[in-house]
């Protein structure tokens, strides 16, 4: 009686432990997939909150700060923490540049999310012209930005419809495999 | 030797031929190709004491 009891219960625990490890890999797998996704939808809000941002610029002849302070109102998520920590720094008068300001909230705020460096080198590289022509230049420049940035845009589409689903089943196959060899 | 041995290397290898699966219609081949021989490695790894008593066993019966 005892030892069915205790067959039971070892059962049991092993069914939970082997539920747990398959659940956690197969989170880890979607966490990767969303963070694709993620990855896709800032790009597109770096776009469109970038278009607002040139508009204000070049038609509302705003400065800079008080421009970037206005778009980061209507963002949200990261670009918009991105655009208050360029405001705030050229604010408080911590950079001499804009580029300076720039560079240092890239790499403060874009870092750890889930742009990739590539993204990051991008919006850097965009920083060093910001400010620094007439307007009809600027729009050009503006202009470049966004071809590149739907570029990538369009590279991170590929790689969600490549990856995504396979990252999720890989997540709970390896889950199932490790459960498989160690119960 | 139990039957349960036969039963784990069974789910090993379904487990295997569905991430195969997956891994070759994403298009990561060389991947799915990895993935096959680990699968491979690590039935070895459960199996190789008894093929280590086989091996004994013949040796004694054919030595005899």
């Amino acid at each position: 009686m005892r030892e069915i009891v205790n067959e039971g219960i070892e059962l049991l625990l092993k069914i939970i432990g082997g539920l747990l490890v398959i659940s956690a890999s197969g989170l880890l797998g979607i966490l990767f997939s969303n963070r694709l996704s993620l990855r896709y939808k800032e790009l597109n809000n770096l776009r469109r909150f970038m278009q607002m941002l040139e508009t204000e610029v070049t038609y509302g002849a705003t400065p800079l700060p008080v421009a970037l302070k206005n778009t980061s109102n209507k963002a949200e998520g990261l670009i918009s923490s991105f655009f208050i920590c360029i405001s705030n720094s050229l604010t408080d008068r911590s950079f001499y540049t804009v580029w300076d300001a720039w560079t240092y909230a890239a790499e403060a705020v874009l870092v750890g999310s889930s742009l990739q460096r590539a993204d990051i080198e991008l919006i850097k590289s965009f920083g060093s012209i910001l400010g620094c022509s007439d307007r009809e230049d600027q729009k050009k420049h503006f202009e470049l930005f966004y071809l590149q940035l739907k570029h990538q845009e369009d590279a991170a589409q590929a790689e969600i419809k490549r990856s995504a689903k396979m990252y999720r089943s890989l997540g709970f196959l390896l889950g199932t495999a490790v459960f498989i060899v160690l119960i | 030797m139990d039957i349960d041995l036969i039963f784990r290397i069974a789910a090993i290898g379904i487990v295997v031929a569905v991430l195969n699966r997956v891994l070759n219609q994403s298009g990561r081949e060389e991947m799915a190709m990895m993935t096959t021989l680990a699968g491979v490695v690590v039935v070895l790894m459960m199996v190789i004491s008894l093929i280590s008593n086989l091996f004994d066993s013949v040796r004694t019966m054919f030595h005899l």
